[in-house]
Formats: C-alpha cells, sequence, structure tokens
C-alpha cells in the first residue's frame, strides 16, 4: 500500500466530477449562446433576439386602417388631429382582427375626450383644454341638453 | 399577504421588495460558515491549542451550513429549475455569477479536510465494525485503509494546507456576498466599499457566536465535559473581531450622516420610519453596546468561570441577533425607499408560503439536523481520544 | 462544417475550470479596457419631449396592450410633478398615469410650475442591469437595445436592484425580469414603438441616430437634451427635452 493511495482516489473523484460537470455543461449550453461582441453587454444566446423580433404587433397604424376605412384616415389626417393615429383613440388593431370583427367604436362620451383635453395644470397652456364639460357648452353659449357629447358639436375626425 | 404602507411617491415597479427574508437568510447562512471555518483554521493553522475541543466540530459546522448556504436562494428564484445556469453560462461581470464556482470550490476544500481530519477514525471503525456499518465506513474511507505512519504524517501536512487555503476561500466566499450588494451604484444604502468588510466581520463574529452556544448547548445535555479554557479563548477572539465590526458599521453610518448626500434625506428617512427597531435599536443599540462592554469584561476581569461563561452566552447570543439585524437592515432597508428618492414602501414576511418565515426556520434548522446525523456517523466531538492523548 | 469541429472542441475538450478561466480571459480584456470600447453599436436613440406631454396615458395603454404588460407593472408610466411656490415637490402617477390625473387639489396660485414626465427604458449605452445579470439572459442586441432571454433568466432579481430606473419589474406570469423593449419586435418589422405610435402631441419620438434627415437625429442636433441620473454612467439613451431638476 503506497502513502498517497488515497489521495489518488480522491484526486481520481474529483477528476471525474469535473469531466461529468464538463459533459453536462456542453449538452445543456444552448448552440447559440457566447460573446456577440462585448463580453460584459453581449454574453447572450444569439437566438433570442430573433426570437423576440418575431413577436406579433397589436398595433398596425393609421396606413393599416386606411386600407379599409380611407375617407375617416384622410379626415382625420388633414384636420387639427391630424397627429393622432386611428389606434390611439380606437385600441389597438388586435381586437379588430379578420377573425372577431369586434367593432373598435370609442364609447361616445365625454371622458375619452377630456382623457386630453381636461384642464390640467401640468398640461401645456397652448393646449387646448376646457375645465368641464358644461362649463365648456355655457362658455359656447348653448344649452345643455341632455343626450350631448363632445361630438354633438365637434367630429372626432375633424374636430375643429 | 400583509398591506404594505406605502408614503411619498414611488416609482410604480418600486412597491415590492424582491430581496424577501430568503435573500437574508443567504447571507446569514454563509457568514456561519465563514465563521465556523476561521475558528477550526485558528486551531488548524494558526495552532491556538485551546481551541482543540471545538476544531472537528467548527469544521463539520461549516460543512453543514454550507450545504444550506444556497438553499433560501432556490426558494426565492423565479427559476429554480435553471439555477444551474449561473454553472452553466456564468457572466463575470456579475458579482453574483461567481457564487456558483466559489461556493463549489470551498465546498471541495471543506469537504476534503473533514475527510483528512476524520479519516484515522473512518479506518477504525471500518476495521472494527460489521456488516452495512462496515461498507459505509469502507465506502467513506474510499476503500482505502490506510493509515501507515508516513500516510497519516502526510494527511497532517495536507490538512493544513487546505486550512490555509480555506481562509482565503471563506474570506473570498463572504466578502463576495458583501461586494455584491455594495458594488451596485443604483442603490445608496449599499453601494459601499466597506459593506465586503462588514460582511466578512460580522461574518466571523456570527459563527463564533454560533458555535459557542453550540457547544455549551452539546455540553449542557450530553456527558461532554465544558473546556472552560476554550470558552475563554472564543470570547476572546468574539471581542476582538466584534470591536472591529461595530467600529466599521459605524464609520460608515457616520460617512454617510457626515457627507449627505442628496439620497441620505430619504436613506435616513428610511431607516427612522422603517428601521427604527431593527437598526438604531437592535443593530446599534442594545445588541452592539451590551456585547462590547460586557465582553471586555469577560476578557479582560476576573471572575468565576460560571459567571464569565454566563455572560459570554449572553453576549454570544445578541452578537447572533445583531448580525441578524444587520443582514435584515441591510437588504430589506435597501429596497424599501424608491429609487425616485421620494418615497418608502414597506415590506412583511409571510408565515406561510415559498419565501416566508416558516421555511425561512426550517432552512436555519437543517444545518444542525446534518450535524446530528454527521455525529451519528462520525464524533463531532472526541471524549476518548482526547482524554487518551493527554 | 466549422460548426461541427467547433461543436467538436466544445464538448470534447471543457472542464469547469478551463470553461472559467477561458470565459475570464476573455472578460478581463472587455472588462478593463472599459465597457464603453467593444459595446454595441447604440444605432436607436429615444427622445421624450416633457414640454408638450399632456399626461393622456395612452402610451402606458398601448405598452400594456402591445406587450402584454401584467397589472400593476409598467414597462412605461407617466409621473406629473407639481413644484409649489414654497419650494416643496409633490409627485404622483396613479395607476403609473394609464387612466389619466385628475386636477391637483393645491391653489392654482400655489403653483410655481407642473410637467409631465413619462419614463421607459433608457437603453442604456453602459446598462448595468447586463453588467450584473449572472446568467447572460439580460443583454444588449447588435442595435443597441437591451433585452431579456425570458429562457434563460432564473429570475433573482439582481438585475431589478441594479437598474437606477426602475425600469424592470419581476413578471408575475413569467417569473422572469421584464421591462420597457423599446419595441423591438415592431422595430425590426419596420414599425415605431407602440407608445410613439398613439402619442397624441408627438412628445415620444424613437429613430435611428444615423439617420440624418430623421427627427431624432435633428432634435439630437438642434437640441441641448438632458438625461436621467446621468452620474450613474450609464450613459442613457432616452433623451428629455426640458427636464427639470426636480426629477430624478
Amino acid at each position: 500500500m503506497k502513502t498517497y493511495d488515497h489521495i489518488i482516489r480522491f484526486t481520481l473523484l474529483i477528476i471525474v466530477a469535473i469531466i461529468g460537470f464538463s459533459i453536462v455543461r456542453a449538452y445543456m449550453v444552448p448552440d447559440s449562446f457566447g460573446m456577440q461582441g462585448s463580453y460584459t453587454y453581449a454574453y447572450y444566446r444569439a437566438e433570442s433576439a430573433d426570437e423576440q423580433a418575431a413577436l406579433p404587433p397589436a398595433y398596425q397604424g393609421t396606413e393599416h386602417c386606411a386600407d379599409c376605412h380611407a375617407p375617416q384616415a384622410s379626415m382625420l389626417q388633414a384636420n387639427a388631429h391630424a397627429q393622432l393615429d386611428c389606434e390611439s383613440c380606437h385600441g389597438s388593431f388586435k381586437a379588430h382582427n379578420n377573425n372577431t370583427k369586434d367593432r373598435m367604436a370609442v364609447g361616445d362620451t365625454v371622458d375619452a375626450c377630456m382623457l386630453c383635453h381636461a384642464d390640467l395644470r401640468a398640461r401645456p397652456a397652448q393646449f387646448p383644454q376646457i375645465e368641464s364639460f358644461a362649463a365648456h357648452v355655457a362658455q359656447q353659449g348653448d344649452e345643455l341638453l341632455p343626450g350631448m357629447t363632445c361630438a354633438t358639436c365637434h367630429d372626432p375626425h375633424a374636430p375643429m | 399577504m400583509h398591506e404594505i404602507v406605502t408614503s411619498g411617491f414611488l416609482f410604480p415597479n418600486d412597491l415590492h421588495a424582491h430581496w424577501s427574508v430568503m435573500i437574508v437568510l443567504y447571507p446569514y447562512i454563509t457568514g456561519l460558515v465563514a465563521g465556523a471555518f476561521i475558528v477550526s483554521s485558528l486551531y488548524h493553522v494558526f495552532g491556538i491549542k485551546e481551541l482543540k475541543p471545538v476544531a472537528r466540530f467548527s469544521l463539520v459546522a461549516a460543512f453543514a451550513f454550507l450545504l444550506f448556504a444556497c438553499t433560501p436562494l432556490l426558494f426565492h428564484l423565479g427559476h429554480p429549475e435553471r439555477a444551474l445556469n449561473i454553472m452553466l453560462t456564468p457572466k463575470f461581470t456579475s458579482a453574483m455569477s461567481g457564487f456558483g464556482y466559489i461556493y463549489s470550490f470551498y465546498l471541495v476544500i471543506v469537504l476534503l479536510e473533514i475527510w483528512f481530519v476524520y479519516r484515522p477514525e473512518i479506518i477504525r471503525r471500518a476495521r472494527e465494525t460489521q456488516g452495512p456499518l462496515k461498507a459505509l465506513y469502507w465506502c467513506l474511507a474510499l476503500g482505502s485503509l490506510n493509515d501507515t505512519e508516513a500516510a497519516l504524517a502526510l494527511d497532517h501536512k495536507i490538512i493544513k494546507v487546505l486550512a490555509a487555503i480555506g481562509i482565503p476561500a471563506a474570506c473570498i466566499l463572504h466578502g463576495y456576498v458583501g461586494f455584491l450588494f455594495g458594488s451596485l451604484k443604483s442603490n445608496p444604502w449599499w453601494s459601499s466599499p466597506l459593506m465586503p468588510v462588514i460582511f466578512l466581520l460580522s461574518a466571523i463574529v456570527s459563527g463564533i457566536s454560533i458555535l459557542i452556544i453550540s457547544y455549551w448547548l452539546v455540553c449542557r445535555f450530553t456527558s461532554l465535559k465544558l473546556d472552560t479554557a476554550c470558552l475563554t479563548v472564543m470570547f476572546k477572539y468574539l471581542w476582538a473581531f466584534f470591536i472591529l465590526d461595530v467600529a466599521l458599521e459605524g464609520l460608515e453610518l457616520l460617512t454617510h450622516i457626515y457627507e449627505s448626500h442628496e439620497e441620505w434625506h430619504i436613506v435616513s428617512r428610511m431607516l427612522s420610519e422603517r428601521l427604527g427597531f431593527s437598526f438604531y435599536i437592535l443593530q446599534l443599540g442594545i445588541c452592539s453596546v451590551i456585547p462590547l462592554i460586557v465582553l471586555g469584561f469577560v476578557v479582560l476581569k476576573k471572575m468565576p468561570d460560571t459567571i464569565r461563561i454566563r455572560l459570554g452566552l449572553i453576549c454570544s447570543a445578541l452578537i447572533l441577533v445583531q448580525v441578524l439585524a444587520m443582514r435584515w437592515n441591510v437588504i430589506v432597508g435597501g429596497q424599501l425607499f424608491s429609487k425616485s428618492l421620494r418615497g418608502l414602501t414597506s415590506y412583511t414576511p409571510g408565515i406561510l408560503g415559498r419565501e416566508g418565515l416558516l421555511i425561512a426556520l426550517v432552512l436555519f434548522v437543517m444545518p444542525f439536523v446534518v450535524m446530528y446525523v454527521f455525529n451519528l456517523i462520525l464524533p463531532l466531538f472526541n471524549k476518548e481520544t482526547e482524554t487518551q492523548q493527554q | 462544417m466549422k460548426h461541427d469541429r467547433r461543436e467538436f472542441i466544445r464538448k470534447a475538450g471543457w472542464t469547469f475550470i478551463g470553461s472559467g478561466l477561458y470565459i475570464n480571459l476573455f472578460s478581463v480584456g472587455s472588462t478593463l479596457a472599459g465597457p464603453g470600447s467593444c459595446a454595441p453599436q447604440n444605432l436607436f436613440a429615444f427622445i421624450v419631449d416633457t414640454e408638450t406631454c399632456i399626461g393622456c396615458g395612452k402610451c402606458v395603454a398601448a405598452c400594456r396592450t402591445e406587450n402584454s404588460v401584467p397589472a400593476d407593472n409598467f414597462r412605461t408610466w407617466v409621473e406629473r410633478y407639481t413644484i409649489l411656490n414654497n419650494g416643496s415637490v409633490e409627485v404622483d402617477s396613479p395607476h403609473g398615469g394609464e387612466l389619466g390625473f385628475a386636477p391637483v387639489s393645491f391653489n392654482k396660485t400655489d403653483i410655481q410650475k407642473s410637467f409631465f414626465v413619462p419614463k421607459l427604458c433608457n437603453h442604456c449605452r453602459k446598462p448595468n442591469c447586463v453588467q450584473v445579470c449572472p446568467v447572460g439572459a439580460t443583454y444588449v442586441s447588435p442595435e443597441g437595445f437591451v433585452l431579456v432571454d425570458e429562457k434563460r433568466c432564473i429570475g433573482c432579481s439582481y438585475c431589478m436592484q441594479a437598474c437606477p430606473y426602475s425600469a424592470r419589474f419581476m413578471n408575475p406570469v413569467t417569473h422572469v425580469a421584464d421591462k420597457c423593449t423599446w419595441c423591438y419586435h415592431r422595430i425590426r418589422q419596420g414599425k415605431t414603438a407602440a407608445c410613439v405610435q398613439v402619442c397624441p402631441v408627438g412628445a415620444r419620438l424613437l429613430g435611428r441616430v444615423d439617420d440624418e434627415n430623421g427627427p431624432v437625429a435633428r432634435l439630437l442636433k438642434a437640441r441641448r437634451l438632458q438625461v436621467l441620473k446621468p452620474e450613474t454612467g450609464n450613459e442613457p439613451m432616452v433623451f428629455y427635452i426640458g427636464l427639470a431638476k426636480e426629477v430624478h
């Protein structure tokens, strides 16, 4: 029996563990994982970026809406709300795809308009704001009638 | 779910403390490892002979705590099944990524040291026992019943080397835990170069304290005779390290207060409104001041042994609480103020649940269960041989 | 062929110490040279105009729909600052601003100024959220977008602690780190970010910095812009028009 017999045994044990781990590691690390540039900022699974790039967008933009709703789209773009997108008020196109044909009408309410046009101190002063719907109607010298909304006087696609 | 109490303006994603009581427990247990290992090294490397009665025990305690050091993390991770990623694709620019490798390296060192320390014992039992027990000891000896004088002399040298490697490894293991917090520039309560040093010193004092208390408890409830000289030496080291620990903690706080950076107003509000008890009263007050003074008397003044031991034990218990409070105040405290620097949130750990107090308690008790089982196979304290040698 | 050989070498030879050393050797080079030296190109920048934002919250709502952001978590949000004459600063962001804002209760005469500040991930040039990820699950894409690989993320929350802007959150559905991607998928598909598309006042712009005729490059040239928390050294790529000192 050699003096270092037991030391050889544990050394072998450690070597086996290291080799075992290396094999596990080789099989468990995805192929595209590695440095795609700087180690600090770009050490990752390259496929991840492409996977994310393939996610389906929900919002499609006014041009897409104009394929079917050209009159409204062109009216929108020619008037005071030109900076708005259809989906700014109507919500995402995803809720209106070919399968569901769900309608995307904006509830014809004062609240929908007041989200942007309520008078807030934090808003830029030149931005059109009204203190309240009733006050605005009174200011215009009109009578406040039941069922009246902003759309009674303003077409949201061409408000002014 | 406990209700979250907020005040001021928080960034909307800052409502919840992401790092729960599990992340408080993790550095606490890791600290006990480092501390216990340092005690065993004081005997094996630095030749502090008085520590012989706890030399083996401290080594096994370090091992038992080490086994459970990373279990709190598994309970905390969003995807514990991917935990191995930290070793498969580690990115070493992250303070956290070193953990897998440093931990494994350290575990191997401690295991090997235990093996070499216990080898004569294992071999003796492999020869004396019969049946399945014999097989067990034979396996533990890796099938090599080599206890020639030359082999044992070689073992002795290796133990010394391992213990010597173990000291920096223990310091790195725990210093790195402090670095994990200290290196985050986004958090004014964590970001400090003192953090690793404070974590290391508090680790050492907590490790010594838990050994003192465990050793005393074992002697109290078994036939083992308490070695007063050994306890006295441990009190001495405990006091020395604790002075450094508290001094550094105090210096860090003083620097914060004196510099009064932009962020200090919210951190100080967090400390007084949210951590008034655990920081000012526990960590800085009762649990620091009393042990500092009383341990001084215990170490320096003449008194009957029974009183010395009683006082020392009380101080050790207080220090264990102090270190736990420190972990809590650092980790939870760092998450109680929003990065908006304008608001505070709150955190109360649940009792049940994956990251609740119950599991935390179980995880903390498990190392003691491991020590108990270990003791059934190999003795933590060797009564016969020690009396024979003397 | 080349791939096969690499595969063979990898599977045959890597010991864990070896791989650690291998990676370390590479990492030392890149970290010592300074993170910026071989950082990916930051081709895009985001510009937020706090002087035109009206705080309608449509960006927050659109982001939630586009990216399936769970309730109570935010990839983007809008803050309102109200600075009073006595110097005190009041900030609020109810529901991240998603449902708009109600009028403040202060006396009009007590208010010195008030404004909205939209927030989102800054897609920093030197993002320390990426630096601290222990498993390479968050990274800077070749275009300079900071992204999360939700198949590799272990959910340790370290990146959330590291982000000075609290732009990240733990997704309660996927249990991984989640954050604004500047709508990376939409950009790659030739669209702009959802929040940019729906903003009724054009307070948000996302575009290439090297496209000289593009609005972003023009603004970068023409205006003096600020970033949030520049002292972190993260070099954010979201630039603000009219950012007040009160904003963190």
